[in-house]
């Protein structure tokens, strides 16, 4: 449930901040979100990687469409990529990347903050 | 482009290049507001996305002009003004430094600097470039990264602010393009090597049937200002390496017809600009209407105004009016130190500049540049000095302070011919044939632009920076510029050729004089009657090779055919039935191109194994050799024992030919036709192969009215008639007005230019009018 709740919310988080602020914004969004709704190390990894990754790729493909594909299909020839449904997948693993790792720094991160309370408290 | 863009922003879809592309070629709001507007400005556009401007004030007008051009062209002219100024390296790294080096060493941003404190002094003219900066800048003000052309995201840097100084810079790159052109150096080198009677022969300064601008036998009327040749020789020097010239190709074709030629009596203008063809295009084409002023043409990205176009009273148009305005002198430093330097008897000082060039990734570069009262010290011990040996100074009329942007803003709001004269005596550089004509019936071609008065031969070689009796002594006054007007002709042409013949009591030395487009307009002005604008358009679109037509036949009877394959006799079947038309699907012009290309070669070997700089006859004497000279001792190859004359070069040459025809075809699995063989190519600034449109099927090709040749060609062509209440237009261009590669109209004027087609100029009177070409209104007021 964690799970789905933690996807659901940085991916609804991330699509917002994206229109407003840089794309590092997604960063700051799976960090706090993953801190606050902690799961094991893997749990947090695949909510970011799926949340902003589905998000990353939904909006590529929506301004893609939007766009009659008339950037993405020049964009493919200048790099190694055949097909801009390709370069789609590949704009959603580039984000579901930085989204995975910024999940998974926001909890351990909670992690390292909760171990410094327990031994403080034996100390 | 060396390495990749980053990653994150460049691949984000709210970020990156996914928000570049755009389903229809207008997405605008039918509203804005902007800071910086006095008034209302209404910005009609039409099936061409050409946008109609309706300002009620000069400020708004200018302002909306920068506006609308950086909307559409924002890397465009920010990339080519990094070219100018020397700063590409900030951009794409240390492989550009010697580039760099290069564009500061002329002093482009110096002409810049003079330029814009003469700008500063007239009020007019400097409020509209103010306000032309300003809309520029409202522009960059509000993007953010998502919002940049595909450009800087791609090479990862941000658009910086504009400024007056850079609409100078852009003029300066257009005097570098068009008037920068010269081969001093090389005539010095020719001169001392193959000695004066040989380089008079190999490098004639004018021919027999040069059809110049000012038709033959007009009288001077003037007293011309008197310059003294120095009754001492200099002693010349050779120079190894020269530094990198402006294509020679960049010219243009101009020509009026008046009401008597033409078949309805109004006049008929045509202009069209030969210039690298590049994506983004070099032209933005619009209309400007406020009080005072209506005007529709082509403008440049940079540059406020209309450069060539029409109102309700006249039409005007250039073509480039070439003439060495580009010496050099050799400078005596006092010794290491470089802080003076021999004048006479006197030691001037110098002024050191210490130009850093940023890199990218890398160390900034500092080239220590020397200034003496001639200009930069383009050549020393740090370029291209050939040790310490040389040292030669710039000396350039584009150095020197002007207002060109005066002339245009006068330009554009002439009525008739006395505000065409006045706008353009204020013209100095690039110098320009100015075309004219008025809806009153008149018709004209103004030679303008600073010329030097000059002593026979007067820097066409090396000058001696030390003594004064080299110097310029004086400007030929604008009145005693050259012009015709109203000839009985019925028509006025130029196309880059002499401006006049020997009459004309000024030297007017170029190297680079064309001999075959004038020729082939003129022939063809002559010839016609009852003219419509589609004849203009038609021979704007003309493809006749004069230069095959007096080559080809002393060639084709050269052959010795007795040991021919059927290729080669095939080959020779289709040079005798060919017309002389170099049209796009043919394979005679490819022939005779591959077979002519290979002769010119081998003639000109001895030019081929020098230590020095050198550049070989052009090809109009080289024709007149081949006609008139066969067994000229040039015609010999150096590296044979046998002594060849013409004869043997052409047979040798066409074997040469159709082999390398052949291997043409094999390696690209087609058949050589002529569009496919010179493959002119509308590439992008960036040469990124996705952004350009390549191999387009048009014919013509260098020295042939329809000058399309490799990336280079007939940039704007335009055709204007005019009569009393009554104007129209017709244009085309090869490119778009938008340079975004993700816009669905990127490029969609090329199809068009390629066949000669035109669309119909829209001309609107005011912003109510009407027209069924209009497909949008944009409404702009003031934040």
């Amino acid at each position: 449930m964690v799970f789905i709740l933690r996807l659901v919310l940085i991916a609804i988080s991330c699509y917002g901040l994206g229109y407003i602020m840089p794309w590092g914004s997604i960063v700051v969004a799976a960090v706090v979100i993953s801190f606050f709704l902690p799961g094991h190390n893997f749990n947090a990894f695949l909510s970011g990687f799926l949340g902003v990754g589905l998000l990353w790729m939904v909006m590529a493909w929506k301004f893609d469409m939007e766009s009659g594909s008339n950037m993405s299909t020049k964009i493919i020839d200048l790099f190694p990529i055949d097909d801009h449904i390709l370069l789609i997948l590949a704009t959603g693993f580039i984000g579901a990347i930085a989204g995975g790792f910024s999940a998974i720094t926001g909890n351990t991160f909670r992690q390292l903050f909760i171990k410094k309370k327990k031994q403080s408290f034996y100390n | 482009m060396e390495g990749m863009p980053p990653i994150g922003k460049f691949i984000s879809p709210y970020t990156g290049f996914w928000q570049n592309g755009q389903k229809e070629a207008l997405e605008l709001d039918e509203t804005m507001k902007l800071l910086g507007l006095q008034e209302e400005v209404v910005v009609k556009f039409d099936e061409q996305y050409y946008p109609h401007i309706f300002a009620k004030n000069d400020n708004d007008l200018y302002f909306t002009q920068g506006y609308v051009t950086a909307r559409d062209r924002l890397w465009q002219m920010e990339f080519q003004l990094l070219a100018a100024a020397g700063r590409v390296s900030e951009v794409i790294g240390k492989k550009a430094i010697n580039f760099d080096r290069g564009k500061r060493r002329i002093g482009l941003l110096y002409g810049a600097k003079r330029m814009l404190e003469k700008v500063s002094q007239n009020s007019k003219s400097f409020a509209a470039l103010q306000a032309y900066t300003n809309g520029i800048n409202a522009y960059i003000n509000q993007l953010d990264y998502a919002d940049y052309p595909i450009e800087y995201k791609l090479l990862d840097y941000s658009p910086e602010p504009w400024k007056n100084l850079k609409s100078c810079l852009f003029l300066k790159l257009m005097e570098n393009d068009l008037s920068r052109y010269e081969v001093d150096l090389e005539n010095t080198n020719a001169l001392k090597l193959f000695g004066r009677e040989d380089f008079e022969f190999l490098f004639p300064e004018r021919n027999a049937n040069l059809d110049p601008i000012i038709p033959k036998g007009t009288p001077w009327d003037f007293t011309p200002i008197e310059v003294e040749k120095p009754a001492q020789d200099y002693t010349q020097t050779f120079t190894k390496r020269t530094i990198d010239k402006p294509d020679p190709r960049n010219g243009s074709n101009s020509f009026v017809v008046s009401g008597e030629k033409t078949a309805n009596g109004k006049v008929l203008l045509s202009n069209e600009m030969d210039l690298q063809v590049r994506l983004p295009s070099v032209w933005y084409i619009l209309q400007l209407h406020a009080p005072g002023v209506n005007v529709f043409g082509s403008t440049m990205p940079g540059a406020p105004g209309v450069i060539a176009g029409f109102n309700d009273s006249i039409a005007w148009g250039e073509t480039n009016a070439k003439r060495d305005i580009v010496d050099w002198y050799m400078i005596e430093f006092k010794n290491d130190r470089r802080e003076e330097y021999k004048y006479d008897d006197k030691w001037l000082k110098t002024q050191k500049i210490v130009e850093k060039i940023k890199v990218r990734d890398g160390e900034s570069y500092y080239d220590t540049l020397i200034f003496t009262h001639y200009g930069p010290v383009t050549y020393d011990r740090n370029y291209l000095g050939d040790g310490d040996r040389i040292n030669y100074a710039m000396k350039w009329t584009a150095h020197e302070g002007s207002d060109e942007y005066l002339t245009f803003y006068e330009l554009n709001r002439a009525k008739n011919y006395n505000d065409f004269v006045s706008a353009t005596d204020k013209y100095d550089g690039p110098p320009q044939n100015f075309a004219f004509a008025s809806a009153s019936g008149e018709i004209a071609i103004r030679i303008n632009g600073k010329f030097p008065v000059k002593w026979d031969e007067q820097g066409k070689f090396l000058l001696d920076g030390t003594n004064s009796e080299h110097e310029w002594q004086a400007i030929i006054p604008k009145d005693q510029n050259m012009e015709v007007r109203n000839p009985i002709d019925g028509f006025v042409s130029s196309a880059n050729q002499h401006p006049a013949d020997s009459t004309y009591p000024y030297y007017t030395f170029d190297a680079n004089y064309e001999y075959y487009r004038n020729r082939r307009i003129n022939d063809r002005l002559r010839s016609l009657s009852n003219v419509l604008p589609k004849d203009m358009m038609q021979l704007q679109n003309d493809n006749y090779n004069y230069r095959a037509l007096e080559s080809l036949p002393v060639m084709l009877d050269s052959l010795d055919t007795t040991n021919f394959s059927n290729i080669h006799m095939q080959a020779i079947g289709r040079l005798k039935s060919w017309d002389y038309f170099n049209d796009p699907e043919l394979l005679a012009p490819s022939i005779y191109q591959a077979w002519w290309d290979i002769f010119y070669d081998l003639m000109w070997d001895e030019f081929d194994d020098q230590e020095v700089a050198l550049i070989k006859p052009n090809v109009y004497n080289t024709i007149n050799m081949l006609n008139n000279f066969p067994a000229n001792k040039y015609f010999d190859r150096s590296s044979t024992s046998k002594i060849e004359t013409a004869n043997d070069l052409i047979n040798e040459s066409f074997s040469m030919a159709i082999d390398s025809l052949e291997a043409w075809k094999i390696k690209n699995g087609k058949e050589y036709v002529w569009y496919e063989y010179k493959n002119t190519s509308i590439n992008h600034l960036l040469d990124l192969k996705p952004f350009s449109v390549e191999t387009v099927k048009i014919g013509g090709g260098k020295n042939i009215v329809n000058a399309a040749s490799a990336k280079h060609g007939p940039s704007w062509r335009m055709v204007v008639e005019l009569g009393e209440n009554s104007v129209k237009g017709w244009g085309v261009y090869p490119g778009s007005q938008t340079g975004n590669p993700g816009n669905p109209s990127y490029g969609h004027l090329i199809d068009a230019w390629a066949k000669g087609q035109y669309f119909p100029l829209v001309f609107l009177k005011s912003a109510d009018e009407a027209h069924n070409s209009l497909i949008f209104t944009q409404n702009i007021s003031p934040k």
